[in-house]
């Protein structure tokens, strides 16, 4: 494990060691590109510190593999890119269901189907939201430099332990494989799960106000009873209406009310913006290079970077559009966020979209001339 | 000594009753086997984790067994399993899966987790079809059965699991029958105790599907023991001789046609001749005789009847079929984190 | 079975929790199979619709019933 202070790392080993200091001691994965330097890594890593790495079967196995050691008592995530984000889905659903804390890294590639497997995109942004079965509240996150790899896992896994969910980081394969500056500090926050206070303690329901119940452990006499089928506040399944909607109610709640704690992104230039470049992850960095050229011609442009995908900031972006004439959505896909910056604005301020497929990423020039022409 | 009567384990090792299997059920009888295994090695209930997967089958200790229980999503109990046993050894591991769960839509994490030698016991409920959803052919359902999606007879071969687990590297594997309770018992607690993947097929009676399936007519609720029954019939334990001679005259017609004029036929041998069923060959007469040669010659010119089967033809063989040593999964995973611990630095 | 004295007679009890049971009829098949031949099924239904068994005879203890019975409702007393 790297010491603290500043390191030069490949993007996916500096994620590998934001979860080993959040506190990960499981990993379960499967090969994929581009995300195997983080396998690579922890398997490396993880048992110097105690900790077990798994290659499973495949992603369904991996994905299995983390839900079960997180139940027993571990802090647990896997990596993968598309085609095993896909085959995960049905587990992370079970995650939902079953309040399993976990991480799942997506280093996005472009699709569809096996499609460049060693370019970037930002194509699997939907599929975060709305990729496995049911209704449920997805909290994701979108680094966009090696730092936040580091920074957001630990992030991720604090979120996770916190409300009791699985959260998602949307790298992709841009952030995954450069190397950049990377600085350790000597001290991480670590937040661990709330575990059981007594032997009544309801795993599966609560009243505290955070809607997150406490979480005993298999192995220490709680005769646990976890289920993906519909349950009480016990565990023990009872698929009745009034039981499946209670309980729905609450894991979606769980995390919509606590989106002003989750969310976050970060503007620049936005005092008084004309025109807004909205953008997350790897695509933010040209976005950021097209806005300073713009600023320094005179135009006022600014950048407002979503650092958590999911939930969706609508009031801010909502606020964006109130005091911008126009809102330029960026991304590695065919225009994905750009359905939610248009809902979110309500029609205040016209959006536009600048789509970009191939596995390239869009290039300073490209988004300075979009900008360009949003000002005439 | 204080003798454990049935009220002992239910008090002890079941959360709720009654079950949702239907009456006759081969699972609750596996139930029973398996607290009773449990209880005689006395391993501490808070120790005891059971994952299951989806099916009747998973339903066993989930909601069942009151111990910590984890019901997965279909087919991936084996790799949740796997993930808990890791990250706590000490987690005395058992899957309960069925047929279809655990070597159909899980097929590949059954024959991984053989691979590895994952410290799992692993039981799965073989009644041949997906009972859970109403019957459907299932990997191990027979050759031609007749089930909700093979109205015509099944078109495919059936796994043979021991077998197929056994390659894949299982370090105990063993097949019975829920007729079979004292074995099963005895089986389930040598799984328990193996360090090592430990895998037991359990041929299990599901009264509402078989009777399709084995063209086994009557009321239902004769259903149960007449399946177990065949079990009997269609089943010997591997390494132990037969207990008397006998042969199988399967009937052109029904046996019921055919039996009075193979009775007239044998009349010189003086046998005892029986209608059973037979997984293999259907409803057919069981002729008991110590002269089976000369039987069988007489019967050959008998037009009614359209073949002798030999006791063991087509029967399914139980027992234990393999006990053996290989390196264990989580043993070795905790040999590299001493081995590489030397320049561990705490975090 | 009492060892120390094994020339008095055990008797047994067999009882069923009529709430459990739902007259699949194992223990009458396997008493009649293995047993002491006792157990028979009567005309009374069971309260989840099977005909509830009863005893007809001297229970030997062998207690196979209590390893067939699939909703833990038979049991066998000293």
């Amino acid at each position: 494990m790297l010491k603290a202070g500043k390191h030069l790392v490949l993007g996916n080993v500096a994620c590998a060691e934001g979860a080993i200091r959040a506190g990960c001691r499981f990993f379960a994965g499967y090969p994929i590109t581009p995300a195997n330097e983080i396998s690579h890594h922890m398997s490396i890593e993880l048992p110097k510190v105690g900790g077990f790495y798994l290659q499973m079967e495949d992603e369904i196995a991996s994905i299995s593999a983390v839900l079960g050691a997180s139940w027993a008592g571990a802090k647990a995530m896997t990596a993968t890119s598309g085609p095993g984000f896909s085959l995960m889905q049905e587990g992370i659903s079970y995650a939902h269901m079953t309040e399993t804390p976990c991480v799942v890294v997506d280093v996005q590639r472009s699709g569809p189907s096996t499609g460049q497997a060693t370019m970037p995109s930002q194509m699997d942004v939907y599929q975060a939201k709305y990729g496995a079965h049911g209704d449920y509240e997805v909290v994701a996150l979108v680094p966009w430099s090696v730092q936040e790899m580091f920074d957001l896992t630990i992030r991720a896994f604090n979120l996770a332990e916190k409300f009791r969910t699985p959260v998602l980081l949307m790298a992709d394969g841009v952030i995954g494989h450069i190397m950049e500056k990377l600085v350790i500090p000597e001290q991480v926050e670590i937040v661990d799960r709330r575990r059981c206070s007594s032997r009544e303690a309801m795993p599966f329901g609560t009243d505290d106000p955070s809607r997150v119940p406490e979480m005993p452990l298999f192995g220490e006499g709680y005769r646990l009873i976890v289920t993906g089928s519909t349950h009480r506040e016990s565990g023990f399944r009872d698929e009745s209406p009034k039981y499946h909607a209670m309980l729905v109610k609450r894991i979606r709640e769980k995390i919509l009310k606590a989106e002003s704690e989750i969310s976050d992104s970060v503007g620049y230039y936005l005092e008084d913006p004309k025109i807004v470049v909205i953008s997350y992850g790897a695509t933010a960095r040209p976005s950021f290079g097209a806005v300073k050229k713009a600023r320094k011609g005179g135009l006022e442009a600014g950048l407002f970077r979503l650092r958590t995908l999911w939930p969706f900031p609508d009031r801010e972006i909502r606020r964006l559009a109130e005091a911008a004439e126009k809102l330029i959505v960026v991304e590695m896909n065919s225009g994905k966020i750009l359905r939610e910056v248009e809902r979110a604005s309500r029609g205040c301020s016209e959006v536009l979209s600048l789509p970009k497929i191939g596995g390239v990423l869009h290039s300073v020039d490209e988004i300075y001339k979009a900008i360009m022409e949003a000002y005439q | 000594m204080t003798v454990k009567n049935l009220r002992y384990y239910r008090e002890k090792f079941v959360r709720h009753l009654p079950t949702r299997f239907c009456p006759g059920c081969g699972n609750g009888v596996i139930l029973n086997a398996f607290v009773r295994a449990l209880d005689d090695l006395s391993i501490p209930q808070e120790r005891v984790l059971c994952v299951s997967g989806i099916g009747c089958s998973a339903w066993i200790p989930n909601p069942y067994f009151s111990g910590d229980s984890l019901h997965t999503t279909h087919g991936r109990a084996l790799a949740f399993a796997t993930g808990a046993k890791v990250y706590n050894r000490n987690l005395k591991t058992v899957v309960f899966t069925g047929d279809g769960d655990g070597a159909g839509i899980g097929g590949n994490h059954l024959i991984h987790a053989a691979r590895r030698n994952v410290e799992i016991t692993t039981i799965l409920v073989n009644n041949m079809n997906y009972g859970m959803t109403g019957g459907q052919t299932a990997p191990t359902t027979l050759y031609g059965g007749l089930t909700t999606t093979t109205p015509y007879g099944n078109p495919e071969n059936p796994f043979n699991l021991t077998s197929l687990v056994a390659s894949a590297g299982a370090t105990y594997v063993a097949r019975w029958s829920t007729y079979h309770v004292i074995e099963l018992t005895k089986s389930i607690k040598e799984a328990l105790q193996n360090e090592g993947f430990s895998f037991i097929e359990v041929l299990s009676q599901c009264p509402t599907q078989q009777r399709r399936m084995f063209g086994l007519s009557g009321t239902s609720s004769e259903a149960p023991q007449r399946i177990l029954e065949m079990f009997l019939e269609s089943t010997y334990i591997r390494g132990q001789p037969l207990k008397n001679n006998y042969l199988y005259a399967i009937p052109k017609k029904t046996p019921e046609a055919v039996f009075k004029s193979v009775e007239t036929k044998l009349s010189g041998f003086h046998p005892k001749l029986k209608i059973v069923d037979h997984m293999a060959f259907g409803r057919i007469i069981k002729i008991n005789t110590e002269r089976v040669e000369e039987v069988k010659r007489s019967l050959k010119d008998l037009d009614d009847v359209e073949k002798v089967a030999d006791p063991l033809e087509g029967k399914i063989e139980l027992g234990v079929f393999v006990k053996c040593e290989r390196p264990e999964f989580v043993k070795t995973l905790h040999n590299i984190i001493e081995r590489v611990g030397e320049n561990r630095y705490g975090v | 079975m009492s060892i120390s004295n094994p020339s008095r007679k055990m008797k047994f009890k067999v009882l069923i929790d009529e709430s459990l049971c739902k007259g699949c009829a194992l223990c009458v098949y396997i008493c009649n199979k293995l047993g002491g031949k006792v157990l028979k099924e009567s005309n009374k239904r069971t309260l989840l619709g099977g005909t509830l068994p009863i005893l007809n005879g001297e229970c030997l203890g062998c207690r196979m019933c209590e390893r067939y019975c699939p909703e833990f409702s038979i049991t066998v007393e000293e």
